[in-house]
Order: structure tokens, then sequence, then C-alpha cells
């Protein structure tokens, strides 16, 4: 196989460009399926959205130009501020507990033992299934007469309603988001533990460290881009919650629970308001867009063994 | 290395086993509750086992005159396995291409393509909507799998392989007089069947249980998917909890037995998207 790279050059000069000219036109040809569909159902929608939030209409019938008022609609009412302080409120309760759970968990995990493959199927579980079927779940044992009251009343608590008081269904679905989630970041954890050389920790047993040393002054600092990079990610997939508000509370009580995406699923499907609908996509959109420059600015310093 | 058990080792022991419980006890208890009759399901205590199990919500699940749970399944199923394949067959020929041929603006037409990985699939519903209307695809399966073959992200996995590929394969098997689509279907391939097993489980998984566009593409009970038959019950104002336990837990039973028989890239599969992205 060695001798192929010279072969292109021995050939005439006719030929090659012949070659070229078919090299070029195959590779259009393999790209343009894949090119048209992303062009249609990808590309386009995000122009139409984008006119879309500058027009008043139904899914259906005309659609007439209102300027901006539609994103003066959205900001001049106080209750879609509400909805991101949802969005806002799950992401910084779910997401440190879920981050440091995870951690925790890929550090016992990191040296596999005997059990480790059990442990590794018992944490794949919530990933498995649906935020639906996660949701149904956890609806169930939060139910008024479900087993986490059943237990609560056992130890004399009073036992309370909780998929309809504004706060507890927050919780709820902060522990659902917390539970199917979590685990997911343990492989990426145990994937980065496992990349740390072992050469730092036997630096770091000579001079005597403490394990808790070792944690804060080898570890943390080498994980600093996977803890970034499952941070981002994180809030990015809090951010679009959706499926988990849809099934536990269909953002009840009193719009207690809405979400976001929620709130753009309800006004563009349910409620037929599809400009407003466009006009909150596009500002989500400039809140996702901000995150992800966030991430790409702090992900400059790569870190090398 | 010590082998002593050290109270660390108790306290790691006991901080991994109770988050086990705590993972596995929704579902045992839902198991559990599914088994029981309809009429004493919420009775207390719950029942961490059931004396008299019976298949009863099973069975009316399954075979209940009005219930629609076979169809969705079977929805789910052929949505979810065509949308893998399809995915597989779009995302590998570009991928090839973006990684192993020359053509003027390939770099900025693979850079466009990433870029609309930025915008989440919930900025474009309406619109995605109304393309998928144009095409009379709405409350149809084919409506809820085209749009989703446009997976930015298996393009860019394969790319990443098949960029590893060396290109004297490639030249060897030119010269030898291969076409174009020989060369793709011979070499490239059978060599980048790991990636492709990684993204087919990856999608797979993202298809059956994925709820947002199934749900506003499905209109009636026979084209839901599972995710929306179960969340429509849930919605119910009498809610059919037996329907709903025995459903979900029969929505496991694919995903269940793709895991057992192959965990490692299972694993592998899921988590991938983060390591490389």
């Amino acid at each position: 196989m060695k001798n192929t790279n010279t072969e292109p050059a021995l050939r005439p000069k006719r030929r090659r460009t012949g070659v070229q000219k078919r090299e070029i036109a195959s590779g259009y040809l393999f790209i343009l399926p894949f090119m048209l569909l992303l062009a249609v159902f990808a590309i386009l929608p995000i122009f139409m959205t984008f006119l879309q939030s500058f027009e008043q209409g139904g899914t259906v019938g005309p659609r007439t130009f209102v300027g901006l008022k539609n994103y003066m609609t959205i900001l001049a009412d106080r209750k879609y501020l509400d909805y991101l302080f949802n969005n806002f409120l799950y992401i910084v309760m779910a997401l440190p507990v879920g981050q440091v759970i995870a951690f925790g968990l890929a550090l016992y995990l990191r040296r596999s033992t005997l059990l480790s493959p059990l442990f590794e199927t018992i944490y794949f579980m919530p990933l498995l299934i649906s935020m639906v079927a996660a949701s149904v779940m956890m609806s169930y044992l939060f139910s008024v007469n479900g087993p986490i009251n059943y237990l609560l009343e056992l130890m004399d608590f009073a036992a309370p309603n909780w998929l309809n008081e504004p706060w507890s269904a927050r919780v709820v679905i902060v522990i659902l988001e917390i539970w199917k989630g979590c685990t997911f970041y343990i492989y990426i954890y145990v994937a980065a533990l496992r990349g740390i050389p072992n050469d730092y920790y036997e630096v770091g047993l000579i001079e005597g460290a403490s394990s808790w040393q070792m944690l804060c002054r080898v570890t943390l600092p080498l994980m600093r881009n996977s803890i970034l990079l499952c941070v981002v990610m994180s809030t990015i997939w809090q951010f679009q919650l959706f499926d988990s508000v849809y099934t536990t509370t269909y953002g009840g009580p009193l719009n207690s629970t809405k979400s976001i995406v929620y709130a753009i699923y309800e006004l563009t499907f349910k409620n037929n308001l599809t400009g407003l609908g466009a006009a909150l996509s596009m500002l989500f959109l400039v809140i996702i867009l901000l995150i992800t420059a966030l991430q790409l600015k702090l992900n400059k310093g790569d870190i090398e063994y | 290395m010590k082998k002593a058990i050290t109270p660390g080792k108790i306290v790691k022991a006991l901080i991994l086993f109770v988050t086990s419980l705590i993972i596995v006890i929704p579902f045992w208890l839902f198991l559990m509750a599914s088994l029981r009759e309809k009429t004493v399901l919420f009775e207390t205590p719950p029942k961490l086992w059931v004396e008299n199990p019976t298949l009863e919500n099973y069975k009316e699940l399954l075979l209940g005159s009005t219930s629609a749970f076979p169809a969705w399944f079977w929805n789910s199923l052929f949505a979810a396995s065509v949308t893998t394949v399809l995915t597989l067959i779009f995302a590998s020929l570009a991928a090839y291409a973006f990684a192993k041929k020359q053509f003027p603006g390939r770099d900025a037409l693979f850079m466009l393509c990433m870029a609309t990985m930025m915008v989440p699939r919930t900025i474009t519903l309406l619109p995605a909507f109304m393309v998928t209307r144009s095409f009379h695809m709405v409350d149809s399966l084919w409506g809820m799998i085209v749009p989703c073959i446009t997976n930015v992200f298996g393009v860019f996995l394969l790319k990443q392989f098949m960029a590893t590929i060396p290109s004297s394969l490639i030249e060897a098997a030119r010269i030898d007089g291969a076409s174009e689509m020989w060369v793709f279907v011979k070499v490239i391939v059978p060599i980048s069947r790991s990636a492709m097993g990684v993204l087919a489980i990856n999608t797979f998984m993202n298809q059956w249980n994925y709820l947002l566009w199934p749900l506003i593409i499905a209109n009636s009970e026979k084209t839901k998917t599972l995710p929306v038959g179960i969340a429509g019950l849930k919605c119910q104002t009498l809610i059919p909890w037996n329907l709903i336990m025995a459903a979900t837990m029969l929505s496991f039973i694919p995903v269940l037995i793709v895991f057992i028989f192959a965990r490692k890239s299972f694993i592998e599969g899921m988590t991938t998207g983060a390591i490389k992205g």
C-alpha cells in the first residue's frame, strides 16, 4: 500500500483533471441528500421563525406583518419573565446537586472492581427510559396517596399534595430532573478521571497529601474542562425542559411550573398565537446562543497532561 | 495498594448501595403496583412484594377493545427503526464526502451544518410543522421520521471517524476500477461499523423516547407513539393509573433487550456525543 501515494502523480495530466472532476461531482452527490433535508427541515425553518416573529396569524390562514409588536407584548408581560424564572430555578436547584452527585459517584467508580458492571448498569437505568416514563413514575411516587406520602405519614409529617402546590410541584420536577438526568454525567466523569495519569497521584502520595488535598489540588483542576462541559451541556438541556412539565403538571398549578419551551408549545399549538410563539422562540434562541458563546470562550484554555 | 477494610471503604460501599436503591426503588414500586388490581392500586401500604399478582392491567392494555396501545408500540418501533436506518444512510454518505472528498465549498458547507446544531429544534417547531404539513406528512409516521433524519451530530461523529481511514485504502480500491458507490459500500461502511453502531443506538434511543415532535405531529390515537400515548393517558381527568403503569413497563422491554446484549456499546452510544462533542 505504500506506493499508492506516488501513484496519482504518475498519471498523465489530462486524465488527472478528469478524475478530479469526477471527485468533485461525487462529493456533491454524496452530501446532496443530507444537505437537502437539512435545508428544508432545519435551515429554512430558522429563517421562517425569524420572519414569523414579526407577524400575527394562526397555524393556518393568512398572516399579517405587525413589526415589533410580538416582542413588545412578550417583554411587557410579566408571566414570561416568570417562566424564565422557573427555567433558572430548575437549573439553579437541579444542576449543582446533580453534578456533585455525578462527580462523587464517578470518584467512587473510577477504579474498576468486581461490582463496577453492576453499578454501571444500575446507574444507567434512568438513561434508558423516556422522560415521560420517568415523569409518570415520579407522579405516582408523589401522588396524594402515593408511597412518599405514606412514608411521611409514618414519620408523622404532614403529607403535602405535592403536584398541586406551586413550590412543592417545582421541587418534584427538580427531583425528577436530577433522578433522570444526573447519572449521565457519571460516565463522562469516569472516562475523564481514568484519563488522568497516575503519576500525579503518586507525586501527591510521596508528598504526603491527604485524599481531600488530592481532590482539590490534583483532580479538580485537571477535571476543569470536563466539569465545564457537563455544566454547559446540562444548562442547555435544562433550558429546553419540556417533557417533565408536560407529563407531571401541565404547567400548573396556576402556571407555576411552566418553562419557556412549554410556553412556546402552548402559545403556538394550543392558543394558536403563532407570532408570539415565534418571538418567544427568537428570544429563547438568543439566550441559548449566549450560553454557547460563553462555553466556547471558557473552553479556550485546554489542559495538557 | 492496601487491602484492609477502612471506614472510607465502608462509606463508599454504603453510598453506592443507597444511590442504587434510590434508582431501583421507583422502578420496583411501579412494577409491583402494575401487578395489583386497579381498585386497590393506591391502597396503603405500597407493596414491595405483591402476593397475588395479576396481569389484568396488561391484558386490558394489550387486548382491550378501546386500547390503542398495540398501535403506539408498533408506531414507536417503526418510527425509531426507520429513523435509525435512514439517519445512518444519509449521515454516512455526507460524512464520507466531508471527510474524504475534495470539492469547492466543502468546509464552508460543513461549518453551516455545525452551525445549525447550535439552534435547538424547539426554536423551529412551528415552521418545521408547516414544512412537514406542506409535504402532507402531518398525522403520519413519516412526519415524525423525515424531519428527524437531519442529524448533524451524526454527520460530525461519522466524519471524525472516517477521517482516520487511510486514503490509500480508497485509492487502492479505485485503481482496481471500483466505482464511487462501490468504494463507499464495500470499503468505507464496513470499516466504520463501530462508529455507525454508536450512532444507531443513539438515534434509536432518542427517537424511541422523543415526546415533543411526535406530540405535535400525531393528531389521532392511531399515529401516537408510546411517549405521546402514555402522556395522553396521564392528562385524562380520571387518570387510568393501571394502564399507565402497564404501558410504561412494556415500553421498557425493547430497550432493555438491546441493552442486555450490548451493554458496553450502549453506554458508549449514549455518552459518546458528550465526550467527543
